[in-house]
């Protein structure tokens, strides 16, 4: 059975627990863990889960309000944010790609209705984003070869 | 006198890569490149001669005169038909490009013996003993020479190509020796794609700066370009005929709108149509090259090897 491996390189930044994620491959769930401050995530998976047009999720999940400090003048003083650093599969880096990844927040409540109220518009999308500040999905698409679709996203 | 149309000169010549097969491992080669990148080796790709002999049975076809054998991933001594395409297509002229090494003396003289004082070997050595490796990696000189004498005893014409580097630049007058010593005709060619800094040469007189990459190529701007498509379109060795062989690096090809927009490639295949219909086809390539450039949403490749000023140079 061939297998294909990703790799993750992220850092979590936070003050009180550890924020959590999942990394889900076409519906499979290959890790759900905390992230530590500088965490490197190997996965190796079995590409009969690869299909033509392959999703893959990370998946942020867990956090709360508390989690996030804000003063008076609402600045946020304390946080918990993952960063995405690179993420390579097939050995191959993405690169720039990642800056091309959108990423879909789910908004805590009650915070996200007060900035509807304000009038502020929270988008349903972020792109460019490898900062994850909320709960949510990154999402990567790509099709096989993966190669190819590698060497077609090159330079956009 | 009577004078050629555009056409007819443009079509007397027909670049072909008949092989992406190599034992070599130049810095700048597109299949270097493709490994570095994907992390995986270029498949191995051989052009299959029923297409190619059905791709040219038509009256363009037969009109040209030269198939110049050079590969952009490959390099014509490693596919295995070469005699036998050869001698399908004894009836016009060859000029093969070639590394010359690691080939056995009985493939060097099988050789010999189809090729005829019309043809032309062009051998690509970049320096002596010492140094020829530096960019020829995993070349071997001694099969090198040992080919050299062996063409130098046949009729066919010989050339000795040496692309200007570094490790050479203060050499080439023993390289030029060396070859003249064996009644080789010797040049040198400038380069812009090293991929190591290290082959860089020193003088910048050394160094084709005309086609170097500029950050304003990136722009979404009017570019004049004079494209060449009809001049120096080439069939790979994947049996596709393209407007270039430059386009054909990975870096380039992929995020193209020749690969992307599959209308273009779809009717490039060697094996669906001939050499007249691909022309017209590289035509309208053309003409949608120059009006992207007018557009400003011309490839960057374009606009480093085609705009205007460089093309009326070329």
């Amino acid at each position: 059975m061939s297998k294909q491996t990703s790799k993750f390189y992220l850092t979590a930044e936070y003050w009180e627990n550890p924020p959590t994620i999942q990394i889900i491959l076409n519906n499979h769930c290959l890790y759900d863990a905390e992230v530590k401050k500088d965490d490197f995530i190997e996965l190796k998976y079995s590409t009969d889960i690869l299909c033509n047009e392959n999703n893959l999720v990370i998946r942020r999940y867990g956090k709360t309000i508390d989690d996030t400090q804000i003063d008076d003048n609402n600045k946020i003083i304390k946080d918990s944010i993952i960063h995405i650093s690179k993420v390579e599969i097939n050995e191959i880096d993405l690169g720039n790609i990642i800056y091309n990844i959108p990423f879909f927040p789910c908004y805590p409540e009650p915070w996200a209705s007060e900035q509807n109220d304000l009038g502020n518009h929270l988008p349903d999308t972020i792109k460019p984003c490898t900062d994850l500040c909320h709960n949510g999905n990154w999402h990567l698409s790509w099709y096989e070869p993966f190669h190819i679709w590698y060497l077609e996203n090159l330079w956009t | 006198m009577v004078s050629r149309k555009p056409m007819d000169i443009e079509n007397k010549k027909l670049h072909i890569e008949v092989t992406s097969r190599c034992t070599l491992k130049c810095a700048a080669c597109p299949r270097t490149t493709w490994k570095e990148i994907t992390k995986i080796p270029f498949p191995k790709q051989d052009l299959n001669i029923d297409d190619f002999v059905k791709f040219m049975d038509c009256e363009g076809g037969r009109k040209v005169e030269l198939l110049q054998l050079c590969g952009d991933y490959g390099d014509c001594i490693y596919y295995p038909d070469l005699i036998e395409f050869i001698k399908t297509f004894r009836n016009k002229k060859f000029r093969l490009h070639t590394n010359g090494s690691h080939g056995s003396p009985k493939f060097w003289n099988d050789l010999c013996k189809v090729l005829t004082e019309d043809d032309e070997i062009v051998l690509a050595i970049d320096g002596l003993e010492d140094t020829n490796h530096l960019y020829r990696k995993n070349s071997n000189w001694k099969s090198i020479m040992q080919a050299v004498d062996i063409l130098s005893k046949s009729s066919v014409k010989l050339a000795w190509q040496t692309i200007i580097f570094k490790f050479n630049e203060n050499q080439l007058e023993q390289i030029q020796e060396l070859a003249e010593s064996k009644n080789i005709r010797w040049f040198s060619l400038k380069t812009h794609r090293y991929e190591d800094t290290n082959l860089i040469p020193t003088k910048e007189s050394n160094v084709q700066t005309h086609y170097l990459f500029k950050p304003e190529y990136t722009n979404q701007e009017t570019f004049e370009i004079e494209p060449k498509c009809c001049r120096i379109k080439t069939v790979g060795s994947d049996g596709i005929f393209y407007p270039c062989d430059w386009i054909r690096n990975p870096r380039t090809l992929y995020s193209s709108q020749l690969w992307k927009d599959r209308y273009w490639l779809d009717q490039l295949h060697i094996k669906n149509t001939n050499f007249d219909n691909a022309n017209k086809i590289i035509k309208d390539w053309s003409e949608h090259v120059r009006s992207c450039g007018l557009k400003g949403n011309a490839e960057v490749l374009c606009k480093m090897k085609c705009r205007k000023e460089v093309s009326c140079h070329d």
